[in-house]
């Protein structure tokens, strides 16, 4: 079947038997999931991660020409645009309470989407779910059926509810079907051939370190979904072909692409490290005639790299890090160009078809600690309690707990760590983060000692069907 | 209000309230009974609030993260063992049980999963919070009132009267941005009659939970620290006194003062002493910006958007002291109670005139309408004041663009801050619209 032909998209579990907790070593996760694939775990004591719906409303927020109804409380909008936060689309709340929970919300759902449109003149309006719909069994698209004649743009429900899925990354999917069924149309001739440039959640910074290179060699992008608005959602199947900043975060809607409109996916390693980023290029540039523009750029800027690669500002240090695996992998690379090795990893979603990529982790040693798991920092805390490492790299949340340690947390929130010019920042922020752990004497940890000595997986535990 | 549902809400929920409320209560820790994401929301929004902070806050935040099963089948011992785990791993000296929308309504028993932790002797106490039961302000009033109904079934507390030892409640962490400087200003100012201040948000946190008992008078300084009042005096026979507002100002601290020796004794002697060195002080600072006052046109007709006890505290000072015009108000906080509370009575003479509404759509019309000449909002007004091409200032949530530590705009210090911040957003503008001017007369030249 089609992967779009669904009314929603499978959850990473039904799809592709991905596992979001698990907590042994680099060696015991490979040998779990031989034969048969993984066993879901779960946790009995965890905390908070961004579920399904977080992501997707993130996967939204950044849409221009976009209107966004959560129905649902205001609290479920709460993250929503702020100065400084996001700008995207404006967010409606349906603002449901107690009586909405046992009447029904129908009336405020039509309400919040009437006022999206007419307010911002939306190009479109996603309507996302949450628990309280979810359980009322509040009929989303019979509401939608009834707005066709008062809104004259599409609305579309995004089928998330909170608790279907252990794993935040169906939440990315659940929006990619939601473009795929109904955004993205028919190919067009495009004026000039171009590559869908798809990034999710990379920051700004990172998806422009990789842009300005692909215009030096005049590559047009379609960066999608979030630069190029709605528009650029639509047009996404004109495309040359289609590459991902991170295949495990764009892959479905590339490759829902490649199925119904025929746009070759090309899979890619995140360009993070010169070696990579020198393949990335020459991946796009051979698919555009570019290929001796590319080289040349490779030339000149691998040279810059390597004066800072070699002034080795990681020499002789340990990294945990944590981020997801294909940008991971780059990483990796780019700490061993900088002199530093990886120590353990964190990633926040495995599946079985990355078990083969796994081999690019060759620092690691086959003992090292590998945690999979959406943040629970007091699991990366054990570990870096008994196998300390010197950098911790990752999400400023897990930085920040870190930091308690006396270990050097180099946050990745804002950090340019794609494409050259991440060679050069990533130096320049480790040199910084070796000055001083901020804020100073602070040893306000709230983990337990008993706890710091446990095992790691203490409460890592097969999941009972 | 126009409106039921609402655009860029500025508020979380019943949730996100109570959460944040144990977040900046050192020593306690949270659990959160809820599908994935609940917390995390609050979270984010804290990030773009600069007010992620707190002993165990942040994705820290112990959290069951519910799946599809626990909904149909309930939830109960999930919650059972998360609490039970919660204890091992993290050190606390109070564990705060939270309910979620989802577990109202499958009916997770979060009091039963309480009293089972307190019998293997985890000092646990629950708030069943729900996201649809009303806003952020709400899980504050319900969350403390929870927290002194049951603390003395989890705590041997001490009972004894301690004279001079006052509770102050009302001031809502992190919902006011300022909080963490509006207590220390309110500590300060208390201190310096002779008091002894519990604030509950600050390093001492749960300690000050356990002395609450002993004071003997609680001050509320919103609507929003009644519940919790109300449970002291009816439990353990602690009288309250009600203000509109923490004071702002000198001649707003000095009828504070007055209210409160009426039913709290003073240490006049030390408080003579104390107003004196302020009053020189605010004598000296004023004069210094005479000048300033009048070269860069400081005053200012203004907008008010903010909650009502930030408003009713700003409005006296802005009229009384610096003579300005408010010519419009905005209250978002009117309806961020619960279902079936009725609102407060509308402070009509906060300005010309006065709305109420918590919807940024709603506020962005009414800036835009109001003729005036400045908006002292939250961050979410700021676009609509660049529009009319007039300053912004913050006053309340949300913040943005600032780490919120030590300033406030309460007490006498507050008029100080208040003022430099003032006059900094005025003067900004001021240079921002003369340059402007400046460029279409070049462009005219040409």
């Amino acid at each position: 079947m089609a992967l779009f032909d669904g009314k929603k998209a499978l959850t990473r579990e039904k799809r592709c038997g991905a596992i979001s907790h698990y907590h042994g070593t680099f060696e015991s996760l490979l040998r779990d999931g031989a034969g048969n694939g993984y066993e879901q775990r779960i946790r009995t004591f965890s905390q908070s991660g961004p579920g399904e719906i977080v992501y997707a409303l993130q996967a939204l927020n950044g849409i221009p020409g976009a209107a966004l109804v959560i129905h649902g409380g205001a609290g479920c909008a709460a993250a929503g645009p702020r100065p400084g936060f996001g700008r995207g689309p404006a967010w409606y709340t349906t603002n449901l309470n107690e009586s909405d929970t046992i009447l029904g919300g129908d009336k405020k759902l039509r309400a919040a989407a009437v006022r999206a449109y007419k307010e911002n003149r939306a190009e479109i309006i996603f309507i996302v779910g949450t628990p309280v719909n979810a359980i009322n069994n509040d009929d989303i698209e019979a509401v939608i059926l009834e707005l066709e004649e008062e809104i004259a743009c599409p609305v579309v429900y995004v089928a998330v509810n909170g608790f279907e899925t252990k794993n935040a990354l169906s939440g990315y999917d659940a929006v990619f079907h939601a473009f795929l069924k109904h955004i993205t149309q028919p190919p067009q001739k495009p004026e000039k051939p171009f590559v869908n440039l798809f990034s999710v959640s990379e920051n700004p910074g990172n998806v422009a370190a990789v842009a300005k290179l692909l215009a030096q060699i005049n590559i047009p992008c379609n960066l999608s979904p979030r630069f190029s608005g709605v528009e650029g959602i639509r047009r996404a199947s004109s495309a040359l072909f289609s590459v991902s900043l991170n295949d495990t975060e764009g892959g479905y809607f590339l490759a829902g692409l490649e199925e119904q409109y025929g746009v070759p996916f090309v899979k890619t390693s995140p360009p993070v490290g010169t070696a990579a980023t020198a393949e990335f290029l020459l991946t796009l540039a051979g698919r555009f005639g570019r290929g001796k523009e590319a080289e040349d750029l490779i030339r000149r800027e691998t040279r810059a790299a390597a004066g800072v690669c070699g002034r080795k500002p990681l020499a002789g240090k340990t990294i945990f890090l944590e981020m997801d695996i294909s940008p991971a992998l780059g990483f990796s690379a780019l700490a061993e160009e900088l002199g530093g090795g990886l120590t353990g990893l964190s990633i926040p979603y495995f599946d079985p078809s990355y078990a083969a990529q796994m081999n690019g982790f060759a620092q690691l040693s086959p003992a090292a600690p590998l945690i999979v798991a959406q943040g629970q920092q007091f699991e990366i805390i054990n570990t870096l309690a008994k196998h300390p490492s010197d950098f911790f790299v990752g999400a400023s949340g897990s930085a920040a707990a870190v930091s308690r340690l006396g270990i050097y947390p180099l946050p990745t929130d804002n950090l340019v760590f794609y494409g050259y010019r991440g060679v050069e920042e990533t130096s320049r922020q480790i040199v910084k983060a070796q000055t001083k752990i901020f804020p100073p004497n602070t040893a306000c940890s709230p983990y337990s000692p008993a706890w710091l000595k446990r095992s790691g997986n203490w409460y890592v535990k097969v999941e009972v069907k | 209000m126009k409106h039921e549902t609402l655009k860029n809400p500025r508020h979380g929920c019943d949730l996100h309230g109570a959460l944040q409320t144990v977040e900046a209560l050192y020593g306690a820790v949270p659990v959160v009974h809820a599908n994935a994401g609940c917390v995390y929301q609050h979270y984010l929004a804290g990030q773009a609030e600069l007010s992620v902070c707190g002993g165990v806050c942040g994705p820290e935040v112990p959290a069951t993260e519910v799946i599809e099963k626990q909904i149909v089948f309930g939830g109960a011992s999930r919650l059972r063992e998360q609490i039970k785990n919660t204890a091992k791993v993290i050190d606390g000296d109070l564990y705060v049980i939270l309910g979620s929308c989802e577990a109202a309504m499958v009916a997770d028993d979060i009091a039963a999963m309480t009293r089972e932790a307190r019998e293997v002797s985890i000092p646990a106490v629950f708030y069943f919070s729900a996201g649809f039961k009303g806003g952020a302000h709400w899980g504050y009033a319900n969350l403390m009132k929870e927290i002194f109904r049951q603390l003395g079934e989890v705590k041997k507390l001490d009972l004894e009267r301690t004279p001079g030892l006052v509770n102050v409640l009302g001031v809502l962490p992190k919902t006011d941005p300022f909080y963490k400087g509006d207590l220390r200003e309110i500590k300060r100012l208390l201190e310096a009659a002779g008091l002894c201040v519990n604030i509950f948000f600050g390093p001492e946190g749960t300690a000050e939970l356990k002395r609450s008992v002993k004071a003997e008078q609680t001050l509320v300084f919103s609507r929003w620290g009644i519940p919790a009042a109300l449970q002291l005096e009816e439990q353990y026979g602690i009288p309250f006194m009600v203000f509109d507002s923490l004071p702002l100002g000198m001649e707003s601290v000095k009828s504070f003062y007055g209210s409160l020796a009426s039913r709290v004794h003073l240490d006049e002697e030390c408080l003579r002493e104390f107003l004196s060195r302020e009053e020189q002080q605010y004598r000296y600072l004023l004069d210094s910006l005479r000048h300033a006052w009048y070269a860069e046109s400081l005053r200012k007709t203004a907008l008010l958007a903010g909650d009502a006890a930030c408003l009713l505290r700003l409005a006296p000072f802005l009229r009384e002291t610096l003579g300005i015009v408010i010519n419009t108000a905005v209250i978002t906080d009117a309806r961020a109670g619960g279902t079936g509370e009725t609102p407060p009575p509308f402070p009509g003479s906060l300005a010309d005139k006065v709305f109420q509404t918590a919807d940024s759509a709603e506020t962005d019309e009414i800036i835009a309408a109001s003729g005036t000449e400045m908006v002292l909002g939250g961050a979410l007004e700021a676009p609509a004041a660049a529009r009319l091409g007039i300053p912004h200032m913050i006053i309340c949530a949300p913040n943005s663009g600032q780490a919120l530590l030590h300033k406030t705009y309460a007490g006498l210090t507050g008029i100080w801050f208040f003022l430099e911040d003032y006059a900094a957003a005025v003067l900004r503008n001021n240079a921002e619209r003369e340059a402007g001017d400046i460029q279409f007369l070049r462009n005219l030249s040409h």
